[in-house]
């Protein structure tokens, strides 16, 4: 209500636009939505209210002159492709919990501001998740099976020095975007990758690396996407 | 090096006062001896044995789902405190860096400032590592000049 107050007094003291007052009410309803998206870190919508933007104030402020049609499409496909790149899965939280169900399962979110931290899963099933923060995390498990590891927009770095694994392997489940995730591995342990990889880096070829026979396989999966994955040997 | 005991009366507690001219080694020697008189006897646990050791061995602590863990240079133990128990039971040397985390900061090697971000801390001998968050940095910061001085 503010935004379009502004913009209606800066419109009667002919102001940096001229534009009629339903282009004014759409025009900060878009404004207030894409600054909604970008508070709660939800940036898949954001093309939307920008293309708005653009169609309203392409004519007052002789902007290059795009189609209508072309800028929602333009929009539309960008927002499926953000949304693709950076899933939210989690529901965000106000404050740091520890909810315990049954058996050993386990949540714990550290909710700051920009950053989000979630811990969940068991000690064998552990599961991370980072949106904008740097967090490291040290596996204690008795014989882990998975592990989960999401990180966009942050720094992830995994110990597994501490873990058994099972003994039939284990598996890393890792998904990043925009982000980086390091894993330190004891340089016995095998290691077998595959990882896919869009515009990114993965790192897991290390001549400390020295593989014993019968010892435990840890298999990455998942994929990468502008960020990068590190391994190193310790 | 003089060596003076007084005796008073109505003391609530002991106190010891080192008088010097500038912390040395020496000097630096003595405090962490006589705080670790004074320092909790925590007992260690990993895979049904209990461990003793001196608490200067500790590069943090750290809390999963849990439990909470004693990290040494290569290891990891549990202990059965709560952090914030620990907080209040520590010498001053241990401070708090993160939620989850308390960092005995003699053994920091280094702290790589990011403006955006947490703070990454290293420790001396070690590949393990730990954020600093921004909220606890500055306590960090203002015990480290303390243990340069």
């Amino acid at each position: 209500m503010l935004l379009i107050a502004a913009f209606v007094l800066t419109n009667q003291f002919n102001g940096f636009v001229n534009i009629g007052i339903g282009s004014i009410i759409v025009a900060a309803l878009a404004l207030a939505f894409a600054v909604q998206c970008i508070t709660h870190l939800a940036f898949a919508p954001l093309p939307i209210p920008l293309a708005v933007l653009y169609i309203i104030f392409q004519g007052p402020l002789n902007w290059p002159n795009v189609q209508w049609w072309a800028l929602v499409l333009a929009a539309v496909f960008a927002s499926i492709g953000l949304a693709i790149l950076l899933p939210r899965k989690h529901t965000h939280v106000n404050r740091h919990t520890y909810s315990h169900s049954s058996g050993n399962e386990f949540h714990k979110h550290h909710h700051h501001s920009r950053t989000h931290i979630e811990d969940g899963g068991n000690d064998n099933n552990p599961s991370v998740s980072v949106h904008f923060g740097s967090v490291s995390r040290y596996l204690h498990a008795a014989c882990l099976e998975t592990v989960h590891l999401d990180c966009n927009f942050g720094e992830l770095q995994v110990f597994f020095d501490q873990a058994q694994l099972k003994p039939d392997g284990a598996t890393a489940i890792l998904n990043c975007s925009f982000g980086s995730i390091v894993l330190f591995i004891p340089k016995t342990w095998n290691l077998v990758s595959n990882l896919s990889c869009t515009l990114s880096g993965v790192e897991t070829d290390n001549p400390l690396a020295t593989p014993t026979e019968n010892a435990p396989q840890l298999t990455l999966n998942g994929s990468v996407s502008f960020g990068s994955i590190e391994v190193r040997y310790i | 090096m003089k060596l003076r005991i007084e005796i008073s009366d109505g003391l609530p507690e002991n106190e010891v006062i080192i008088r010097c001219g500038r912390v040395d080694n020496t000097v630096q020697k003595l405090q962490a001896y006589i705080q670790s008189l004074s320092a909790p006897k925590l007992i260690f646990y990993k895979e049904q044995q209990e461990f003793y050791f001196p608490l200067d061995e500790i590069l943090f602590f750290e809390t999963d789902s849990e439990h909470v863990y004693a990290h040494t240079v290569n290891d990891a133990f549990r202990v059965k405190h709560r952090l914030y128990e620990l907080e209040t039971l520590l010498p001053h040397v241990f401070v708090r860096a993160a939620k989850g985390i308390i960092v005995n900061t003699s053994c920091i090697y280094a702290i790589s400032r990011n403006l955006t971000s947490s703070s990454q801390v290293r420790f001396a001998g070690s590949h393990k590592q730990v954020y600093v968050s921004r909220h606890y940095y500055k306590a960090l910061k203002e015990k480290m000049s303390e243990r340069n001085q």
